[in-house]
């Protein structure tokens, strides 16, 4: 089952979005079963937009990434449904081609720097490294290249800092080093992965705004990968948010967080704390399916407050909120 | 990193002097050399004679001290069965036990290692599976049973190889040489390869792929690199075994090493002999020991610049 | 299904079946979840791969075996192991036929293999067949006694070392560096010399040179569990330093401790063997492997047998053991890698 984001309704002139992801399918083969991480997913991002991709862990979201880079781990696979960028299908393209595009034309910021970066190379290293293999730098202006690079992720002094090591760096330092490694060959489309989970609040701050710059700069669409509904408020055109695999809410960032009508969408708002509430926070009961067995009908059925027997019998259709905005539900809107 | 090396220089130091003591007090508990070195027949001043002359009247600290100075500039005394100062045997021995071990480490490092980097990145193929059985097989392999076997395949029912000596020519040192390398390449490819697994699973070897870093380059560039050090720390151990295997090894194959000088002189009773190999033996480990700690250090950035 | 107390508190509770302990339902696969194609074709796995997850059936078999050969060996075995009939002296295994050769224009005929002697006979005209088992017992003999002793110390002085720190801690573990920088072999056939070669100088040697690895592991352990909180509740509560150790930190490390026994099981037995092997093990004719390993190197063109069998039994017994080893790391800390 599919859920189709018009295709049609879009910005550019050609009815072309950069990026268009058609019924994505990811599916791990494990010893247990398998298990359905992404089911059927579909959306676009088009240049210079910010797209959000909202869930819990277990969403697929993270999946939903690797599969567009076509790094999912074994056991899992692509099993159906298409990516292309510019047109062109990465599904269908060869290993080396695909190769050739990860890094230059579609990069990701992983969601650890402290993991993410190589113990053994300085930064300057690892920032150069794909410099060199996309654009044949080499020598002097591969080196100021990567100096030119950290410094626009803002790292003071970049050019003595290019030979440290990663445990050397601030946790801060480490992220914008990671990022410098995203945008070192000036990509079309950057996925960031949980972009301020590993920062402290008052890094967070600086780090997005530094985001929005360089995409003002360079004119490159993000997708936020999150769980955190404030980022995409703050950094988010469109947003899509996904669950148990498949999206059941999708569209402007405005119209959603104005009008949310899905029951999950507007649990996830009404976990965000505000300043005027002084009641317990609140959060959503139970946990997410395993994607081993999702139950029939409704996914979210089990931990919806508004569920009815038909939410456990029969999956939602698509249907069109207004203009852009779709969700997938029975019974929309708010339950008080 | 001076500090960290100064620290276990002292440390290994430390071992080596109480390693010596240790030695020297084995064989002093043997028995009396003086019954050993003057038949039967000779009076009793020859006994006294030969007493002062091995200075065992003397007080045992005084005893350590002369024989530990003497071992310190490379005398070790005559071998009791031979009247050939002991340094000279050992020389003598010497080259054939490290041609042996040099070709085993080659084997260990050229086949082990790269099979269990391949056997970590192809993970559940048949190639995998067949290199992780070899391994399990080669663990449980009595190094002499194994020596033994290979001498009835290919030398007494193929006839392929002469089954023992050291006449000259390859055919003599391969299958000592194959059978000391056999349990190390087991146990470096397992080593490698679960060390790899890990490694391929971080972070780090994921954002290379996403930089589309080509694959054989990220398999050794980026994960090798991370993944040797665990590795790098059992070649010591390897070394340690290779020593003891070699003992073996150049009993079966009557290979004249000194594993095997070792091993006759222990029937000999040829005490020198035996004091000198274990004092070397053993100050080989620490050495190694401490080399592989200094690499160790050198290669582990946290270390080096922490 | 209830586990005893004891399991649970040793922390070995993950050697039990999977549904004993699982506390999650989704850690148990479901089985009547609605299946499509693709689902059902990759659950229908071979039914031994499935049952390999749980329990090492071949080799506990295995280890059964060689127990009941061990305690059992003089009822099982066909003949005495030390019984000598010349008359049948290098009587090979009892499939092989008739052969001649010849030598000086003399022709010799060597004789069939018989059923009496099952994997035939040694130049004294001993059975292999019984020396194999009765080898199984000192085997079994060996490896018990010596890990016993050698866990023991090597528990009792990590624990000790791990949990009181300071001095005495940085003597046991110098001397731990400088057991372990010794040539174990080395050692054990220098000891050989100055003790003639015995059973109970086999058990000794080794003990002295195995119990310094475990106190290593068991120390790093112990430094771990020491400082965990209900460590610290039992100090405040005035527990003694002996109770504390014996109730709190000694049942942490157990879990490590049989992981580190059950594959250095393999290694006592290959080490036995190759002292056997070398004349300083346990002294013939005690059938020891390694010892008729041995034995058969002076008719290794003639004799094939005696020193092919034997040495097959320490392959079997030290893959076994290994492939136990690692199961019971699995199960009770796939971490443990590093072991």
């Amino acid at each position: 089952m599919t859920q189709k984001i018009n295709k049609n309704k879009s910005n550019t002139n050609n009815g072309k979005h950069l990026l268009q992801v058609d019924d994505l399918n990811v599916h791990f083969f494990t010893r247990r079963g398998v298990a359905r991480a992404v089911d059927g997913v579909s959306f676009h991002v088009d240049e210079g937009e910010s797209l959000g991709i909202v869930g819990e862990s277990g969403s697929g979201k993270s999946v939903t990434a690797l599969g567009i880079l076509r790094l999912v781990p074994s056991p899992g696979e692509i099993v159906q449904g298409s990516v292309r960028l510019d047109g062109e299908n990465l599904t269908e393209i060869s290993g080396q081609a695909m190769r050739k595009i990860r890094g230059s034309k579609i990069s990701m910021i992983l969601q650890d720097p402290m993991t993410s970066l190589n113990p053994s190379f300085s930064i300057g290293e690892q920032v150069s490294e794909a410099i060199s293999i996309h654009q044949g730098l080499k020598g002097k202006s591969l080196k100021d290249r990567v100096v030119e690079m950290l410094t626009k992720v803002r790292i003071p002094a970049a050019e003595s800092r290019v030979g440290d090591f990663p445990h050397q760096l601030s946790g801060g330092m480490r992220q914008r080093a990671s990022g410098a490694i995203g945008i070192s060959c000036t990509p079309k489309v950057l996925i960031c992965d949980e972009p301020t989970t590993a920062l402290d609040m008052t890094i967070q701050a600086q780090y997005l705004e530094l985001l929005k710059e360089v995409q003002k700069e360079t004119g490159v669409a993000f997708i936020f990968i999150t769980h955190d509904m404030g980022i995409v408020a703050k950094m988010c055109d469109r947003v899509v948010v996904m669950y148990a695999g498949r999206i059941v809410e999708a569209g402007p960032v405005i119209d959603v967080f104005r009008n949310p009508s899905h029951p999950y969408t507007i649990s996830l708002l009404k976990c965000l704390p505000r300043l005027t509430a002084v009641d317990r926070l609140e959060s959503i009961d139970g946990q997410p399916p395993d994607p081993h067995v999702f139950p029939t009908g409704c996914r979210f059925a089990p931990r919806c407050p508004k569920a009815q027997k038909l939410c456990r019998e029969e999956y939602p259709k698509t249907t069109v909120v207004s203009g852009d905005h779709i969700n997938a539900c029975h019974f929309p809107g708010d339950w008080n | 990193m001076t500090r960290y090396i100064i620290r276990r220089s002292i440390h290994a130091l430390i071992t080596l002097f109480i390693v010596s003591i240790a030695v020297f007090m084995i064989v002093r508990l043997s028995g009396d050399p003086v019954e050993v070195l003057v038949p039967d027949e000779a009076p009793a001043e020859a006994y006294e004679e030969v007493r002062r002359m091995l200075h065992l009247d003397e007080h045992i600290t005084v005893q350590y001290y002369i024989w530990m100075s003497k071992v310190l500039v490379g005398d070790f005394g005559e071998s009791t069965t031979q009247r050939i100062p002991v340094t000279t045997l050992i020389l003598e021995r010497f080259p054939a036990t490290l041609q042996l071990t040099v070709i085993a480490l080659l084997i260990t490092v050229f086949i082990g290692l790269p099979i269990g980097v391949y056997s970590a990145a192809y993970r559940g193929t048949t190639m995998d599976l067949l290199a992780r059985g070899f391994a399990v097989l080669g663990q449980a392999l009595p190094n002499f049973w194994l020596g033994i076997v290979f001498i009835l395949i290919f030398a007494v029912w193929l006839d392929w190889l002469p089954a023992a000596g050291r006449e000259g020519g390859f055919e003599f040192m391969i299958m000592p040489a194959v059978t000391l390398g056999w349990f190390p390449v087991a146990g470096v490819m397992r080593l490698t390869r679960s060390s790899m697994l890990e490694v391929l699973n971080s972070e780090y070897v994921k954002l290379a792929r996403v930089k589309g870093v080509r694959e054989s380059l990220v398999l050794w560039k980026h994960a090798f690199k991370n993944a040797a050090l665990p590795v790098l720390t059992y070649s010591a151990l390897i070394l340690i075994f290779m020593v003891r295997g070699s003992v073996i090894v150049e009993t079966v194959f009557a290979w004249p090493g000194v594993g095997r000088l070792v091993l006759e002189s222990v029937y000999n009773r040829d005490f020198p002999i035996v004091q000198a190999v274990v004092l070397l033996f053993a100050s080989f480990f620490i050495t190694a020991n401490l080399a592989v700690d200094i690499l160790y250090a050198y290669l582990n950035p946290k270390i080096r610049y922490g | 299904m209830a586990i005893p107390n004891i399991i649970k508190r040793l922390h070995i509770y993950k050697l039990l079946p999977k549904r004993a302990w699982a506390a999650s339902e989704s850690d148990v696969p479901q089985k009547d979840a609605p299946l499509d194609k693709t689902v059902a074709a990759h659950l229908a796995q071979p039914w031994w791969k499935k049952h390999l997850n749980f329990v090492p059936t071949v080799p506990l078999f295995i280890v059964g075996l060689f127990l009941f050969l061990a305690v059992f060996a003089d009822v099982v075995s066909p003949h005495d192991p030390r019984e000598s009939n010349l008359s049948a002296s290098l009587s090979p295994p009892f499939w092989v036929g008739e052969s001649s050769f010849e030598i000086a224009g003399f022709s010799f005929t060597k004789e069939a293999g018989t059923l009496t002697y099952l994997l035939g006979t040694d130049l004294h005209g001993r059975d292999i067949f019984s020396r194999m088992i009765h080898g199984s017992r000192i085997a079994v003999l060996v490896s018990g006694m010596v890990l016993a002793i050698a866990t023991t110390i090597g528990v009792s002085l990590g624990v000790s070392s791990g949990y009181f720190g300071g001095k005495p801690d940085a003597i046991i573990m110098r001397l731990v560096d400088i057991m372990l920088a010794f040539p174990p072999l080395l050692i054990a056939i220098v000891f050989s010399v100055v003790y003639e070669p015995s059973f109970r100088n086999v058990i000794i040697v080794i003990s002295a040179l195995y119990w310094a690895i475990t106190a290593r592991q068991v120390r790093a352990e112990s430094l771990a569990v020491k400082t965990q909180d209900f460590v610290t509740l039992a100090r405040v509560a005035g527990a003694s330093h002996l109770r504390i150790m014996w109730k709190h930190i000694l049942p942490n490390i157990i879990p490590t401790v049989l992981v580190i026994t059950t594959l250095q099981v393999g290694t006592v037995i290959l080490f036995e063997a190759s002292l056997s092997f070398l004349g300083v093990g346990i002294p013939p004719p005690n059938p020891s492997w390694g010892v008729v390993v041995s034995e058969g190197r002076d008719q290794l063109s003639t004799a094939w047998w005696i020193s092919l069998f034997p040495g097959m039994c320490i392959v079997v017994a030290v893959l076994t053991m290994n492939t136990l080893g690692d199961w019971v790391r699995d199960r009770l800390d796939p971490m443990m890698q590093h072991l």
